[in-house]
């Protein structure tokens, strides 16, 4: 874990399940920490209750969860439901990667996600620019920060 | 020959059976049974009834009583007592799946019945319903250790500010112990009874039942002893009742701990009102390609369905299982039944709609008592998800209760292949020897199973007659096991 001494919103990042896929999270990493952001990067192959471990400890505002395997609805399904039993039922969850297999719509993909409590879902294109607008409004909106 | 006794006090009927044995039996010998109506209103008027027939049957038959049991009052007696069927437990949980499954996992196990359940935040409208018809005990869990605060606290504020402590409800708080003087306080503020046990889910992946189910199980105790004479029963005696739901639990247990060469196997013990499936098996079995989903399942599992049984709830039966309405008759005769629970079906038709009744009671109780396997992709191939317990190799399933006691050559219907789809199983027993409690003496042997539990277990054994064929349950045998993934596998190599 690794944690640099910013004054931004703490966030926690990793790579859930058994995905090793270590590139994109450094880059992730990176980009996040020179946007301003606290990151705790918890790195390859992170568990939901590392997430919240991490999350609990720091106070973060939002857990940045990638899967690049193609298994990411099985690993991620059931996060929110932790949080709220581990008491962080108001944490932002963005996910983004390759999150199922084959060639499935992204609105679709979108909508599973969300009914399963994500706040934003990504895509491999998508702009991490617009993703860190996003997080830095939706961080003000949920905790007027 | 030393003897013991026991006795059920049921909400119907009140039974009692004298046991003897000798140094070096392995089983008890059944000396005398008896059994009468239970006097509702004053329960120790039915009670003396039934000892009084066992100590004439046992003076009739010349029962060779030993040197310490001069007289009959001698005879140490165990009993057990239901409790109109069991204490109506209203279950409060945070997230369905987690600590609301925990609540009801705990209140079943310690021999309750599951009243209602409530998720995340109580609103006005739960709690009306509450004050409308207060549940016995309410039991308050949510937060792992250290977790969620917010829900536990909404939810003590709610019920503390209402009536339903005052008018009859016990408070179990079972939650994030960080919330337990909190708690404590807000209910001892208005005189109302609170008891603390451990948090039952302490961490998202592990339960820990034991305090709450001796919390519930004492206070099951203190309301059925209170009620209706009880307290007299237990002077005589000298000792507490059991509530009858535990005493089969325990004697349950006992079988799968004593005689591992029985294997897994289940009970479904068939009431007028109730349907109680008990379960023992290893809930998880090493498949490789399985992953398992939500909290742990226990060993020993125990489910009451309310709405499913012969007699008072033959009607909620009849909607629980739509293909009933297909038999012609059917839905006249249940409607028959439901006037007149007394009703004992004499014809051959009639007899032919109870049998039905049977089946989709046990049938229906066995499918929700048991989990499902899901098939998923993965990038590795084809893999399945398994949520509750997989009850597969389970090849023992015990009928008892007043109805499958007496019946002969009963199948559990092939309901259960309905809910079936090509992705979804139920874990359900593939083959199976379906044997009967031809006695109707588990509930009975159930008081005996902590102090005899060895002669409780084999009396109970022997009192089994299994039915001649296997029966076999198609479409569920090697789902989700490695031979199965020859066909299907590694159908997603271009991802």
């Amino acid at each position: 874990m690794s944690t640099e001494n910013v004054s931004g919103p703490t966030i926690v990042l990793g790579v859930i399940g058994s995905d090793c896929h270590a590139v994109g999270n450094a880059i992730l990493y990176r980009v996040f920490s020179e946007a301003g952001f606290n990151v705790v990067n918890l790195g390859v192959m992170v568990s939901q209750d590392e997430y919240i471990d991490a999350a609990i400890e720091t106070n973060a505002k939002a857990i940045l969860v990638s899967s690049l395997y193609g298994q990411g609805e099985l690993d991620c399904e059931g996060l929110r439901e932790r949080c709220i039993e581990r008491g962080i039922d108001d944490i932002l969850l963005y996910v983004g990667g390759n999150l199922v297999i084959g060639k499935v719509d992204y609105a679709q993909t979108e909508a599973k996600f969300k009914k399963m409590g994500y706040d934003r879902v990504f895509t491999p294109e998508s702009d991490l620019n617009e993703v860190i607008k996003l997080l830095y409004a939706d961080i003000k909106e949920r905790f007027g920060e | 020959m030393p003897h013991v006794i026991s006795i059920d006090i049921g909400s119907t009927y009140t039974k009692g059976a004298v046991f003897g044995w000798q140094e070096g039996d392995k089983a008890f010998r059944l000396a005398a049974r008896a059994v009468v109506p239970t006097t509702v209103n004053y329960l120790p008027d039915g009670y003396r009834q039934v000892m009084a027939s066992l100590e004439e049957l046992c003076r009739r038959s010349g029962e060779p009583f030993s040197e310490t049991e001069a007289s009959f009052a001698d005879i140490p007696v165990y009993f057990s007592s239901s409790a109109k069927g069991g204490l109506n437990i209203a279950a409060l949980g945070i997230v369905p799946a987690l600590t609301l499954k925990a609540a009801k996992l705990t209140a079943l196990s310690a021999g309750g019945r599951i009243d209602r359940v409530y998720a995340y935040k109580l609103t006005r409208r739960d709690v009306a319903a509450l004050e409308a018809n207060p549940p016995d005990i309410i039991l308050l869990a949510g937060g792992t250790e250290g977790g969620n605060e917010v829900y536990v606290r909404h939810n003590g504020k709610m019920l503390s500010k209402s009536s339903v402590l005052a008018q009859r409800s016990v408070l179990v708080y079972a939650g994030n112990s960080v919330m337990a003087e909190e708690i404590e306080e807000m209910f001892a503020a208005k005189g109302f009874e609170v008891h603390i046990a451990d948090n039952i889910m302490p961490e998202v992946d592990r339960t820990d039942t034991v305090k709450a189910r001796e919390i519930i199980r004492s206070i099951f105790l203190d309301r059925i002893v209170k009620g209706r004479g009880l307290d007299t029963v237990v002077k005589e005696i000298g000792h507490n009742p059991n509530p009858t739901p535990y005493a089969v639990l325990r004697l349950v247990e006992a079988i799968y701990l004593k005689r591992p060469e029985m294997g897994e196997f289940m009970l479904i013990d068939m009431g007028g009102a109730t349907t109680d499936v008990y379960s023992c098996c290893q809930p998880v079995k090493s498949i490789e390609n399985v992953m398992f989903r939500g909290l742990p399942e226990p060993e020993v599992k125990r489910t009451v369905e309310g709405d499913l049984g012969m007699r008072v709830s033959a009607l909620s039966t009849f909607k629980a299982a739509p293909y009933l309405a297909e038999i012609p008759g059917m839905a006249e005769f249940v409607e028959k039944v439901d006037r007149d629970t007394s009703h004992i079906g004499v014809s051959e038709t009639e007899k032919s709609y109870d049998l039905a009744l049977a089946g989709a009671c046990s049938g229906e109780a066995l499918r929700r008592h048991a989990g499902k396997l899901r098939r998923v992709f993965t990038a590795v191939g084809e893999a399945f998800v398994q949520e509750g317990k997989d009850l597969r190799e389970i090849r023992t399933v015990i009928g008892s209760g007043g109805f499958l006691s007496r019946l002969h050559n009963f199948q559990i219907p092939d309901i259960l292949k309905r809910g079936n789809t090509a992705d979804n199983f139920l874990l359900v027993p593939e083959r199976f020897r379906y044997a009967r409690d031809k006695d109707y003496i588990f509930p009975l042997l159930g008081n005996l199973a902590d102090n005899y539990p060895l002669l409780a277990v084999q009396t109970a054994l022997d009192g089994l007659e299994y039915s001649e064929n296997e029966t076999v349950i198609p479409g569920v045998e090697n789902i989700g096991r490695s031979s199965s993934r020859s066909g299907a596998s590694c159908s997603c190599r271009d991802v």
